[in-house]
């Protein structure tokens, strides 16, 4: 067998070996977005935007299964903010 | 035996290992639910003085480590306990904290359930937070600045 077949393979069996339950960006997202009582319509955001500015706060855009755009403000201090876009 | 043979059933053994696994790990939540479910009853028979007091510190460490629950869920609730403690701050404050301890329990117990219910890949803290809970509501209760 090839090198890189055989890296790619121990790669693989790596992957599979993870913990299931390890929560993704796109589903951590959803379950805030749901966490304030907005319907998302799904488990698993999509187009994700992320930007940080010079104060540390971050804003996050994602789109939910249902179709509606909703953005997340996350101050320096931590203070989670959920409105429709 | 030739190579691609070989090469095919390492393959489907890597996925059979991966299924045996979710399969191990489905039957031992079931397991737990069920412990769960059968412990109930007899917890809210018990006093609040008989139920397990936990480290205010050892638990949000906890929460903090869990794979459970993503980062920005767990800054969500980090918001929703300050929001809480707020809350409790201004009514003891106005001197009405007594008054709407009912509704400030309400209050807690919503927050519990939303944590109980995002803990559901980690029953064993799940367990342990709603033991304590008690003991997490009067800590919440007694902060004061």
């Amino acid at each position: 067998m090839k090198i890189w077949m055989k890296g790619v393979l121990f790669g693989l069996s790596f992957l599979l070996l993870t913990p299931a339950w390890a929560v993704s960006q796109e589903e951590d997202i959803a379950t805030t977005i749901m966490l304030r009582g907005f319907a998302c319509g799904g488990k698993q955001v999509t187009q994700i935007q992320q930007k940080e500015d010079s104060h540390g706060n971050q804003t996050i855009r994602a789109t939910c299964p249902n179709g509606v755009r909703y953005q997340i403000d996350v101050s320096a201090a931590g203070q989670v903010k959920v409105h429709p876009l | 035996m030739k190579r691609w043979v070989i090469c095919i059933s390492y393959v489907l053994t890597i996925f059979m290992m991966a299924d045996f696994r979710a399969f191990a790990d489905e039957v031992k939540s079931l397991a737990s639910a069920k412990q769960h479910v059968q412990k109930e009853p007899s917890m809210q028979n018990k006093s609040p003085e008989d139920c397990m007091p936990i480290s205010m510190g050892e638990l949000v460490e906890r929460l903090k480590a869990s794979k459970a629950i993503g980062f920005f869920t767990k800054l969500a609730i980090r918001s929703d306990v300050l929001d809480f403690q707020d809350e409790v701050i201004k009514m003891r404050k106005n001197k009405v904290l007594e008054v709407q301890m009912l509704k400030v329990k309400a209050s807690f117990d919503g927050l519990l359930l939303k944590i109980m219910a995002l803990l559901e890949e980690d029953p064993d803290l799940a367990k342990e937070i709603y033991s304590a809970r008690h003991s997490i509501f009067q800590s919440l209760l007694e902060v004061k600045t």
